[in-house]
């Protein structure tokens, strides 16, 4: 289809190219009317085949049917106003060939040879009549001068008379008249001059004639030269009025002639220029009738492009879209119906976005107080777990992820109670008891035992979520608080209550008791018979009064033990210290530091934690051998550590857990507070106080900030 | 022997393609400026008309132009001399007519009916106080032939081409 007007330039400019008219051409104009025709229709078409090869996107609506249209309608046309073309081309060569016919050729020169032999055997006879007066004596005598005006035309006349001429004159040598005779009246007194040819028949002695024309018709004009003895001495001229209906016909027959060979000549032209008459009239029919169906088309197929149109923008979305329903056609129900649905599909559209509005809205009110929840739960301390109607969580906050340092297979949608399998059993256990219960509330508070020895004291609260209309959901939400620092702070000041009421009522009588027991062995034991027994006895006295009054000391320094007096303090001189204090144990190793190694802390209380230690492991190394004890330090960017190894029994596993718990000692003569107070003074500098291995060797660490700001961070 | 078949052919070509041109002379005198024109290679369609007893015109077309360089040559004079020869087939006869000045005349010979049509003679074109001395001007003579009667509409015009052209630079002593 986008093909077909450049074929039709082709097929056109062929035609042209065949039609090219020759420079000698007569009918030149019309054949370059007629190319300049083509060669306009040819760029059209080919501007068209063009624009329709080269475009790439849809055209506009309707302009395809036009386009089939015309070409249709021009096809239409054009095809018939050919084939009437060449039959009137053949018409026209077969009538030129009977017009032309040999017979009309041969005609014709014989009725001219019948005209051109009435003028030859007019002549032949004027010249044969003549050719016996060149010699004549009295013509001669006439012309010499000899004879009289009278006698000459008398002559003359009688001749005239015999040969049957109209005029006889007779001039002599100086083309003067000599006389001269006419039938009826003279034309002019005063004889005409001689012409060319009569004074070329004298000059050359030759008889000659001449046809010449007159107002009264053709006159055939005859000269004879009079030859005197010697030479020519005069010119006789007479003349022969030729027969009008002769001449007339012998005209009419020239003129035929002359027509007939003309035609004949410009044979080739009529018939070329009868090709370029019906050429030109067959272009305008194509130009008109193209014009005319362009018209037609255009007027055909607007209603149709404006309906292509509205349907492109509808289906691009614009929905404001009206087409003219002016006819009352097919096509006028046709745009009434689009017309109609496209405000449907208007009104449609429009419900649609105003639901679409109102969801949006909701969507975006949920998603923010979804945003909100996750907010408040990712920013909770407290851990918080929400286990739907089966046993699945469906929430759980980083919180609750930290706090019982839950695995990576927690994730939502796990089932609760095969997740709490081990350590999490309280949690499962929780969880089977709020659901299970009547009330909807429940809340206990447990231990939990980690990893790496550390248990956590927590706080579990749970509810029971009913479901509501709007939610649709049913569960259990779990919230649960890490309150080990809370319950470690209340059995601290517990204890501390405990200490200070022990020793306000224990060490008032210790005294007198130790005093009394002093007394009595300054004052009687020289009177007591068995000295030795009194001793042992006063001696035990006083030995318990003083482990009482120690312990009274422990417990008083637990209860208000002073804040540290913070300083820049050399790690080596704590370490030498140690070493001066402890040399005495050959089994003791302390292996001494860089002595520019310091850190801020309370060296009194950081003094008395590596005793604390120290004691410890030297006791538990009671009668091995080599470096059983060693002590040691180590120092980073943001802290200083020293580490206690002893390679005694070590410390039992149930024992660990609870090593820095006040009141509790593997020793039967410990009071059970010198962990608890080091682990106290460690976390009053920020620092921290741990059981790195229990056993093989067993190994503490004290780790304390470097600088005052880290420790204020801690 | 090859040098002299080329020579021979050479001379052959030169000899075939030198066809007899038209001349174009100017002549002058005191007061008047003259051209000299003739036609040549047109006797055929002459007499190939003529026998047939269809007229024959030359239309002769001398311009004089002063040549400028950079511009269209300006025009000093023109002139148009049309001759027509009428065959009379009954008489075997020719009338010539010269339609510039209304002068016509019957002859029987063919040679002047050639030289009639094909020549101009001392044809006086322009005065010569028109032109200036010491200055180039040309002469261009265009004709063209007709036969059977000539078409006097315009657009016949149009299309005309000339049958031959010829010029001539001159200028006054």
């Amino acid at each position: 289809m986008r093909l077909i007007p450049l074929l039709m330039s082709l097929v056109l400019l062929t035609i042209t190219v065949i039609l090219w008219p020759a420079a000698e051409h007569e009918s030149a104009l019309l054949a370059w009317v007629n190319v300049g025709l083509m060669l306009i229709l040819s760029l059209l078409l080919i501007q068209y085949g063009i624009k329709l090869v080269r475009e790439r996107r849809e055209p506009p609506p309707g302009s395809r049917l036009r386009a089939k249209l015309v070409i249709a309608l021009v096809g239409m046309l054009l095809i018939p106003a050919m084939v009437i073309q060449m039959a009137a081309n053949q018409m026209v060569e077969r009538g030129m060939d009977v017009w032309f016919d040999v017979r009309v050729d041969t005609l014709l020169d014989r009725a001219l040879n019948l005209a051109q032999g009435f003028y030859e055997r007019v002549e032949i006879d004027m010249k044969r009549s003549m050719v016996n007066y060149i010699s004549d004596s009295t013509l001669i005598e006439a012309a010499s001068g000899s004879l009289d005006y009278s006698s000459v035309t008398t002559y003359l006349a009688g001749i005239r008379g015999v040969e049957g001429w109209q005029k006889a004159e007779l001039f002599d040598i100086n083309e003067l008249l000599v006389g001269g005779v006419q039938l009826g009246e003279l034309s002019a007194l005063q004889a005409e001059p001689l012409s060319e040819s009569a004074k070329l028949s004298m000059r050359l002695g030759r008889v000659a004639t001449e046809l010449l024309t007159r107002d009264g018709g053709e006159v055939a004009v005859g000269y004879a030269p009079i030859v005197g003895p010697t030479s020519v001495i005069g010119l006789l001229r007479v003349e022969i009025r030729l027969p009008a209906g002769v001449i007339q016909n012998a005209r009419a027959v020239e003129s035929d002639y002359r027509s007939y060979r003309q035609l004949e000549h410009n044979r080739q032209n009529i018939r070329e220029t009868f090709t370029h008459v019906m050429l030109f009239v067959t272009l305008l029919v194509v130009l008109v009738a193209g014009l005319v169906g362009l018209l037609f088309a255009r007027r055909l197929t607007a209603p149709v492009g404006d309906l292509a149109d509205a349907l492109r923008r509808v289906t691009e979305g614009d929905l404001n879209v009206a087409i003219s329903e002016s006819s009352q056609d097919e096509l006028g129900s046709l745009a009434r119906s689009f017309n109609t649905m496209a405000n449907r599909l208007k009104m449609n559209v429009e419900a649609i976005e105003q639901a679409q509005q109102d969801l949006t809205k909701a969507l975006d009110n949920s998603r923010q107080r979804q945003y909100v929840l996750e907010s408040l739960l990712a920013n909770l301390h407290t851990g918080v777990l929400l286990v739907d109607g089966g046993g699945r969580v469906r929430l759980l906050n980083q919180a609750v992820r930290e706090i019982l340092q839950l695995p990576d297979n927690w994730m939502p949608s796990v089932d609760i109670l095969q997740a709490t399998q081990g350590s999490l059993h309280d949690i499962g256990e929780f969880y089977g008891e709020l659901s299970q219960q009547q009330e909807d509330h429940l809340q206990r508070e447990f231990d939990i035992e980690l990893s790496e020895g550390r248990s956590l004291h927590v706080l579990a609260r749970g509810a029971r979520l009913s479901e509501t209309g709007a939610s649709g959901f049913s569960g259990y939400l779990l919230v649960i608080d890490d309150i080990s620092d809370l319950a470690e702070a209340q059995r601290n000041k517990a204890w501390a209550e405990v200490a200070r009421r022990l020793a306000h009522e224990i060490k008032n009588p210790l005294t007198p008791i130790k005093l009394s027991a002093e007394r009595l062995q300054r004052r009687f034991r020289s009177q007591v018979d068995d000295e030795k027994v009194f001793d042992v006895c006063t001696h035990a006295i006083i030995a318990q009064v003083e482990r009482l009054q120690r312990l009274i000391a422990d417990f008083s320094t637990l209860a208000r033990m002073p804040q540290p007096k913070i300083r820049q303090a050399s790690v080596a001189s704590l370490l030498r210290e140690m070493d001066e204090l402890f040399n005495s144990y050959r089994r003791l190793d302390v292996r001494s530091c860089d002595a520019d190694w310091s850190c801020c802390c309370d060296p009194d209380q950081v003094r008395q934690v590596l005793i604390n230690l120290m004691d410890n492991a030297l006791a538990a190394t009671e009668g091995m051998g080599g470096k059983a004890v060693r002590l040691y330090a180590r120092m980073s960017e943001e802290c200083v550590e020293w580490h206690v190894e002893d390679d005694g029994v070590g410390i039992e596993a149930a024992s660990a857990a609870q090593l820095f718990e006040a009141y509790y000692s593997t020793k039967s003569n410990g009071s059970g507070l010198g962990l608890a107070i080091a682990k106290r003074i460690a976390e009053d500098h920020g620092g921290r106080l741990n059981l790195v291995s229990a056993a093989k060797p067993t190994h503490f660490c004290l780790r304390l900030p470097r600088r005052v700001e880290e420790m204020e961070e801690s | 022997m090859i040098p002299l078949l080329a020579a021979f052919f050479i001379a052959v070509c030169g000899t075939a393609s030198a066809a007899e041109r038209s001349t174009l002379n100017v002549q002058m005198d005191d007061r008047v400026i003259y051209c000299a024109a003739t036609l040549k290679n047109s006797d055929d369609i002459f007499f190939h008309a003529l026998k047939d007893g269809i007229p024959v015109a030359t239309v002769w077309s001398v311009q004089v132009d002063r040549p400028r360089e950079y511009w269209l040559n300006k025009s000093i004079a023109g002139i148009v001399v049309v001759r027509r020869v009428v065959p009379d087939l009954l008489s075997r006869s020719w009338l010539l007519e010269d339609q510039a000045s209304g002068i016509s005349r019957r002859v029987y010979t063919v040679s002047e009916v050639s030289r009639f049509l094909s020549n101009l003679d001392h044809f006086p074109v322009l005065d010569r106080s028109l032109l200036a001395a010491n200055t180039v001007y040309l002469m261009r003579a265009s004709v063209e032939l007709h036969t059977g009667d000539i078409n006097d509409a315009w657009w016949n015009g149009l299309m005309k081409s000339p049958h031959d052209t010829m010029q001539q630079e001159f200028s006054l002593p």
